[in-house]
């Protein structure tokens, strides 16, 4: 068997690829003297190019943006939230970006353009990435919860009060108990998808337990107790008696359990 | 194309009957103008939403998009969106939408199928709308 060695040098690779840049960058004029397009052959999921603008500024520097296109392409689907907010933040700081009223930006000289603009890319991918991502966490939050509260509904008909929470100490709601169930003993329930639930559910339980009677027995229904961090999972614990370590597993004995404390 | 059956697919939610109550109210949000609205359509078993998306400072770059959630449990899809000019548009079949106005759909099969979260991603191409979109662009930005 023969073999030939490679052909392509990297002179030539390096003549390729410039060509290819220099064929497939365009710079668009979008407001005369004040604001440019930068156009790069690269594109998102759903085939629309990346976002880079360019703004001149004085002594010799240029502000590099997105001009907010990131965020609202995300806004198509996901509620914008201070959370949302708050991740797109420190990605945008990872990549040496601000996220200033909701656009990254970055100022430079201008000789650091094409880094810059690189990073904008890099930034808007990893951006995009973490918005599908959470946008199927959501999916199965929403799903958990929905299949946790028909649990409850079809064993305690008329006697589920979702979201019981204390008006006069937290009038937003922002800390409530996800179910109380009523009866000669109330039990009141935390559905726990994740570590943000659990801590909050820790935080309702000081808000609401005021309000309901010293015998309350207070229950967990985590998603999966084993995937909480130790640290949450150990709080949720000295705070509620979890009935299981997952509902999707261990349904049928959380639907007992129910039934054998409300009765 | 009319349907008087509960919609199901994709090409049959878009067209379905739908009215809006109340009309949604613009909020500036950053660099952002945008407005949902919330649609009824007594055919189909989940909801609908219209939104408005503009950029403060580019404001022929916008996006109007028709959303579907088949239960309040789930998140929504986008079925159908319309862009301004926010520059070039690479279609999966790797053609090429120029700059400018363009809108985003999806092709068959999954155009005659239940939508499904995150389709869009993979599937959604573009075809230049230059003369809706310029009837929107009048009425987003003026």
């Amino acid at each position: 068997m023969t073999s030939t060695a490679p052909s392509t040098t990297a002179d030539q690779l390096r003549q390729i690829f410039m060509k290819g840049l220099d064929a497939g960058a365009t710079v668009r004029v979008r407001r005369p003297n004040s604001l440019f397009q930068l156009e790069l052959p690269s594109y998102m999921g759903d085939g629309d190019g990346a976002q880079i603008y360019v703004r001149p500024r004085a002594g010799g520097k240029v502000l590099v943006t997105d001009l907010g296109a990131t965020r609202m392409r995300i806004s198509y689907e996901s509620s914008v939230t201070p959370t949302l907010d708050h991740h797109l933040a420190k990605l945008a700081e990872l990549h040496g970006f601000a996220l200033d009223e909701g656009a990254f930006t970055t100022e430079v000289s201008a000789s650091d353009l094409v880094p810059a603009a690189l990073g904008l890319l890099q930034l808007e991918a990893v951006a995009e990435r973490w918005s599908v991502k959470a946008r199927v966490r959501q999916r199965e939050t929403s799903r958990f919860r929905a299949q946790a509260i028909e649990l409850l509904s079809d064993l305690f008909p008329e006697r589920v009060e979702e979201q019981f929470g204390n008006p006069e100490t937290d009038p937003d709601g922002l800390y409530t108990v996800d179910a109380v169930i009523h009866g000669t003993r109330e039990l009141a329930i935390a559905l726990v998808p994740n570590d943000v639930e659990g801590e909050r559910a820790v935080s309702a339980k000081l808000m609401v337990e005021s309000r309901l009677p010293q015998n309350t027995v207070w229950l967990a229904i985590p998603r999966n107790l084993e995937k909480l961090r130790t640290e949450t999972r150990l709080r949720l614990i000295r705070s509620y008696m979890p009935l299981g370590n997952s509902l999707a597993d261990d349904h049928e004995v959380i639907r007992a359990k129910l039934r054998n404390m409300a009765a | 194309m009319s349907v008087e059956r509960q919609p199901t697919t994709i090409a049959e939610l878009i067209v379905c009957p739908k009215s809006n109550d109340a009309v949604g109210r613009s909020k500036h949000d950053g660099t952002n103008l945008r407005l949902d609205a919330e649609l009824v359509a007594p055919l189909a078993p989940g909801s609908f939403r219209i939104f408005v998306r503009v950029l403060r400072d580019l404001n022929e770059s916008f996006s109007i998009g028709l959303t579907y959630r088949t239960s309040p449990a789930a998140t929504d899809t986008v079925l159908l969106r319309l862009n301004g000019d926010h520059g070039t548009h690479v279609n999966p079949d790797r053609s090429v939408v120029a700059p400018g106005p363009h809108v985003h759909y999806f092709r068959e099969p999954l155009w005659s199928a239940p939508p499904r979260p995150g389709a869009q991603m993979k599937w959604a191409t573009a075809i230049s709308a230059t003369y809706l979109s310029a009837a929107y662009t009048r009425v987003v930005t003026r």
